[in-house]
């Protein structure tokens, strides 16, 4: 800059105006040169550096030996001294920390499944305590809620365009709409509860919204990429603050695409067009920013497009990069440790990821806008809840009616599940439990020596089948493993009345 | 001071203080603050022109998407086009976008149920003539070289595989198509998994240099038909604002190349354009006419020479309709009555609560069935816009844009299902309208009389079907001759009774004077005759004695017609389906269509009239006659017209005809011999009327001598 200004200020002080020659040691070296010999009879062109050295100090004698241009001179160096001091301190993406080793340990990831029904173009994911997962398809306007064990709960039509989705711990649902401008707030029923702020318009371009972990911080944070702004409100839409405005300072924005608060409370901030990741505390105060555009390295360990952002329970950033069809993975202090998927169609690959969330199970949930689908992914000591489909099998299978006696014995296992994963004290026959209502009432024995072990518990015949019969009754076997995941098998028996005691 | 050197190094001087932008135009400039490095990068890029992955399409969509930067305009994968002519049951149709990954290969998808790890991709250019969909189903499991498995055709497949062959490197698929399978873990292919290959017709390498130098796998991306820097390229958008040099023209959509006249479209869809290719398309690059059947269009845009262009009827994205075709109306009979005023509010096949959709061609015609409830009663069912292959020779269309030949059209709804009417099996009956005689002679532009060069009758000569309503009344006595102008009869060309061609017939009668008047190439009347006339006009219209078809008859007194019965009078009108009709339809007291299609009875009579002579007497074997004229009062010993009727009919065995010509006669009473019975008397055959009840005939009739006789 300060260079640039010279000839300017030459021109200012009426000095010998400097021929081609002259210009082309201050000028930049792309800009052309007219080839051919210039006033003083020097060829032009390229033009060697101790020419310019001399050049320069002949003209610096000349100032010197005139006191009024030296003065003049003196003013424009002050002048220019302070404009360059009043410039605010450009903390530009230079200055954001890159590469670098870390103590942190990389996730050990398992690609779990690829989940597609019902979904065209999923942009956003969301996912409550108990493990059931929104996605929004703003494409389609509707929002589709899975349970824990992927199986279908609800298709919410009729959304507008809904372009990012989160659940606070209350269970109620945001909803934000990048056509009106708007976060909508709804209960379990889908009963619309209040909008954020003023409702319709509040937003540019609210493209994510991340909800704090801490119930007591009372916040939500959401991102306004056309406004540059992280817009805070109180879990009731009462706005709070807002933070960023457009700029490549610390703490400011170029089309900020998502936000994420941490469980620690880091509240992380996606860059975009700044290609950074920014980190700053609950109240909007800038702590850190990793990532270059100018940086050094080679463009895989850049940034291509910033598109979504969360955090592991160790604090880890995970970070979707739409562009490059990865996500990549930070510890907090921003070195990069490993990345997920890659582009393409494959199950286990990614195009244009967006939304990134970790449900309850720690498995990392990734919406993939062009595959048309989510992908799944098992993070470190993950759990993948499935449906149970337990084998049961019952002793006698024939008993008098009326006025079954006796007891009934009901051997169960569950394919695929270890048999101490279930949890023998729910287990139900018919809604009634085992004949003393205990654990002790079953035991584990490899009963059909096929390899295997079964449970084997007691019952009263009397009280499974009571008000049942005559002729063939289905028994139903009902409980739940040790996690939580319920399982019903069923198994038929026969009352007959002829039947000798 | 003011020297150049001066004011140059002034310039400099700013121009140095300045940073310098580069030349781009909106939105990708820095207006919305976008840089260079935003896309590109300088070192170590993995994919073309400096970016960081493969997929150009990638790129874009990493900011085209709901809430990315260019959230107003989000282009997702699943937003393409699929449209449904050709889709496997169960899928269904959709995408409000022209696609980005296709070209004349077309492209493979896997079915979601697929557990096999290998992939299938297609290469070389389709050149079939219609839209497809090959099922490509795994047979035997394997690896490539082992896998087996089988294609079915989605549009003219017989159900059964259409092929078959071994998995491996281009395998021919046949129509310039091949498939390439990769393995992934072994086993890569595992039996019954399917993939589909979906290609579209008539598609072309581009030659535009830009273009071509940018087609991502052999077909189009993004940066094929969008210049992502610059403006300054035409649009065919007639909103659009002008170019205002570098750094203007946000709103101008990035054209690679010029599209406002010479289409974009064109170089990859060449085969629409009429001017330049041979097969049948709907006509781009014309200017709209307007007059006759043509309006110019209100609703849809033309180019910017006037002419109508692909852009006209096509939107390339964000469509309204949703369902792959990229119409710009969704109505398809809205979108055709923008220019074409064929349709008739009244008319049958446009009516929503009567028309049927086509059911699937059944005479050779392979245009699948229409399950769109939206082109019920729409032009679709008859016609597709692009030309559909004519069964009998593939390289070339079905005419005027229609989706079979000639009678089959109509035949395909018209054999009782899905239309109620069964046409067809009337026209083959013995004596029906020889519509199979003659096929590609009809010219939708021929005369009303059909001369012996060119006789030939198809539907379309008696019929309008852009303007036929349904008729409830079936032919009987009338006071005014049986109606053209509405019915399904309407909006045909005639011949009325001066022998001048109408361009709309009025009345029935005139349709049928285009083959059965004033036609040469007639064939030769059934019966040769005392006065011999072949031209119905003129026997109508210009003899002594004549049924009354355009006229009232010759007597109007009721005492001179005694016989007359069921509503008939001396004064009544007739029509020509009132004795040539269907012997099945409901005046015959059946269940089959009004109308002279066919019959039974020669000479397409709806009911019997024996000519053979001499033929023990049975009234039904008159019976044509009997409807009108009542047997037992012409039988009676005391008949007023001619008390020797008995004599003759039943006593000498004649039929009706031996001495009546049905239509007309020079002489009284309809009174024409048939001449290979009736021979002279005295050199002459002679028959004078005396009045009510009397005259005189001088012949020989069998071995009889008049020499003459009277009564």
């Amino acid at each position: 800059m300060f260079l640039k200004m010279v000839p300017f200020c030459l021109w200012l002080l009426r000095c010998r105006l400097p021929s081609w020659a002259d210009m082309s040691c201050f000028l930049d070296a792309s800009l052309e040169q007219p080839q051919g010999e210039s006033e003083s009879g020097y060829v032009t062109g390229v033009v060697p550096v101790n020419y310019c050295v001399r050049e320069m100090s002949v003209l610096m004698s000349r100032i010197k030996s005139n006191h009024e241009l030296t003065r003049l001179f003196h003013y424009a160096l002050v002048l220019t001294i302070m404009t360059i001091g009043l410039m605010p301190v450009q903390a530009s993406a230079q200055s954001c920390t890159w590469g670098g080793t870390s103590l942190v340990s990389a996730p050990d990831v398992t690609f779990l499944r690829a989940k597609g029904e019902n979904l065209d173009a999923p942009t956003r994911l969301a996912a409550d305590s108990v493990g059931n997962v929104y996605t929004v398809d703003p494409s389609r306007g509707k929002l589709v809620k899975i349970d824990r064990l992927g199986d279908m709960d609800r298709i919410v039509p009729d959304l507008g365009t809904p372009s990012a989705v989160a659940v606070d711990a209350a269970g109620s649902i945001f909803i934000a709409d990048a056509k009106t401008g708007s976060v909508s707030v709804y209960d379990s029923d889908w009963k619309l509860l209040f909008q954020l702020g003023q409702g319709p318009g509040e937003f540019s371009n609210p493209n994510d919204i991340a909800i704090d972990p801490d119930p007591t911080a009372d916040a939500v944070y959401v991102s306004d990429g056309d406004a540059n702004l992280i817009k805070v409100y109180d879990l009731n839409g009462v706005p709070k603050f807002s933070f960023g405005g457009f700029g490549t300072a610390a703490g400011s924005f170029n089309f900020p695409s998502a936000v994420h608060v941490s469980d620690t409370g880091a509240v992380i901030v996606g860059d975009q067009n700044n290609d950074r990741v920014q980190v700053f505390d609950r109240q909007g105060v800038f702590q850190h920013c990793f990532g270059s555009k100018n940086g050094p390295g080679s463009f895989s360990l850049r940034f291509g497009r910033i598109l979504g952002i969360t955090t592991d329970e160790l604090d880890r950033i995970y970070v979707a990069d739409g562009f490059q069809g990865e996500i990549q993975v930070y510890d907090a202090a921003g070195v990069k440790l490993t990345t997920i998927g890659g582009f393409g169609s494959e199950p286990g690959q990614l195009r244009t990821p967006m939304g990134l969330v970790f449900d309850p199970f720690n498995r990392l949930w990734v919406a993939s806008v062009n595959n048309g689908r989510t992908e799944v992914f098992g993070i470190d000591n993950y759990a993948d809840p499935k449906p149970l489909l337990p084998v049961v099998w019952i002793r006698s299978d024939t008993y008098r009616w009326p006025g079954p006696k006796g007891k009934m014995m009901v051997v169960l296992r569950i394919d695929g599940l270890d048999a101490k994963e279930i949890d023998v004290s729910t287990v139900r026959a018919n809604g009634k439990p085992t004949i003393r209502g205990r654990s002790k009432d079953w035991k584990l024995r490899d009963f059909d020596r096929d390899g295997v072990p079964e449970w084997r518990g007691v019952f009263k015949a009397r009280k499974v089948l009571a008000g049942m019969g005559p002729g063939d009754v289905v028994v139903e076997i009902s409980g739940s493993s040790l996690s939580g995941v319920p399982f019903t098998g069923t198994y038929v028996v026969r009352l007959v009345s002829d039947k000798p005691n | 001071m003011m020297s150049i050197r001066n004011i140059l190094f002034t310039l400099l001087a700013m121009f140095a203080v300045a940073d310098p932008a580069l030349a781009l135009d909106p939105p990708h400039d820095s207006s919305n603050s976008i840089e260079c490095l935003n896309c590109h990068n300088l070192h170590n890029s993995l994919g073309d022109a400096l970016t960081s992955v493969a997929g150009n399409a990638n790129l874009c969509q990493s900011c085209h998407v709901t809430g990315g930067t260019a959230t107003g305009k989000p282009f997702a994968d699943a937003d393409q086009a699929r449209p449904g002519l050709a889709l496997p049951a169960g899928m269904a149709a959709g995408g409000t976008s022209h696609r980005w990954d296709a070209g004349p290969q077309g492209r493979v998808e896997a079915d979601s149920a697929n557990t096999s790890t290998g992939t299938v991709v297609s290469g070389g250019a389709y050149t079939g003539h219609t839209i497809q969909t090959y099922t490509i189903l795994i047979t035997t499991a394997g690896d490539t070289g082992t896998a087996q498995f089988e294609w079915y055709l989605q549009i003219g497949g017989s159900g059964v595989a259409d092929g078959s062959g071994t998995t491996g490197t281009n395998v021919a698929l046949g129509d310039g198509l091949t498939l390439s399978f990769t393995d992934g873990t072994s086993p890569s292919f595992a039996a019954g998994d399917t993939w589909y290959l979906y290609v579209v017709a008539d598609l072309a390498t581009p030659t535009d240099p830009e273009m071509l130098a940018r087609l991502e796998g052999d077909g189009v991306m993004c940066s094929t038909c969008h210049n992502q820097h610059s403006q300054s390229k035409t649009p065919f958008d007639p909103l659009a604002p002008a170019y205002g040099g570098p750094g203007t023209g946000e709103g101008r959509h990035d054209q690679r190349i010029d599209n406002n006249t010479e289409q974009m479209c064109k170089d990859c869809h060449g085969a629409r354009d009429v001017s330049v290719s041979s097969q049948g398309s709907h006509p781009v690059g014309v200017i709209v006419p307007t007059t006759g059947d043509y309006q110019a269009p209100s609703g849809l845009p033309l180019d910017a020479a006037n002419k109508v262009s692909c852009l006209t009827c096509h939107d390339m994205h964000f469509n309204g309709a949703s369902n792959g075709q990229l119409l710009r109306i969704n109505n398809i009979q809205t979108m055709c009555t923008e220019c074409h005023t064929l349709a008739s509010g009244a008319a049958s096949h446009f009516s929503t609560s009567a028309a049927e959709m086509w059911p699937g061609g059944q005479y050779g015609s392979s245009y699948p069935a229409l399950s769109d409830a939206g082109k019920v009663a729409s032009c679709a069912n008859c016609h597709y816009p692009h030309g559909w292959p004519d069964d009998a020779s593939p390289a070339t269309d079905y005419s005027l844009l229609a989706v079979d030949f000639e009678e089959s059209q109509c035949y395909t709804c018209h054999d009782g299902n899905p239309a109620s009417s069964d046409i067809r099996t009337d026209i083959q009956k013995a004596s029906g309208h020889p519509l199979a005689a003659n096929s590609g002679v009809h010219d939708s532009a021929e005369t009303a009389v059909v001369n012996s060069a060119t006789r030939h009758v198809e539907c379309n000569d008696c019929h309008n079907p852009h303007e036929a309503e349904s008729r409830v009344s079936v032919p009987g006595a009338s006071t005014s001759p049986r109606l053209a102008s509405s019915g399904p009869m309407t909006g045909v060309q005639g011949v009325n009774t001066a022998g001048n061609p109408v361009a709309t017939a009025t009345y029935e009668y005139e349709v049928c004077f285009r083959c059965h008047a004033d036609s040469t190439g007639k064939p030769a009347a059934p019966t040769p005759r005392l006065y011999p006339e072949t031209n119905v006009r003129t026997e109508f219209t210009a003899k002594t004695s004549y049924h009354p078809v355009t006229k009232v008859g010759a007597t109007t007194a009721n005492g001179d017609m005694p016989s007359l019965i069921n509503g008939w009078a001396a004064n009544s009108i007739t029509s020509c389906t009132n004795c040539h009709n269907s012997n099945s339809g409901p005046a015959a007291g059946g269940a089959g269509p009004n109308g002279a299609h066919g019959s039974t009875w020669p000479t397409l009579l709806e009911k019997r009239f024996d000519t053979n002579d001499p033929s023990t007497y049975a009234q039904a074997k008159y019976a044509s006659c009997f409807s009108c004229h009542s047997a037992s009062n012409i039988l009676s010993d005391d008949n007023k017209s001619f008390k020797e009727h008995k004599k003759h009919i039943q006593g000498e065995d004649a039929s009706c005809n031996l001495c009546h010509d049905p239509h007309a006669s020079s002489n009284d009473r309809l009174i024409n011999f048939d001449t290979s019975v009736v021979t002279p008397s005295g050199g002459k055959i002679e028959f004078i009327w005396g009045g009510a009840g009397s005259g005189s005939c001088q012949l020989v009739c069998h071995g009889k001598n008049h020499k003459p006789k009277t009564y």
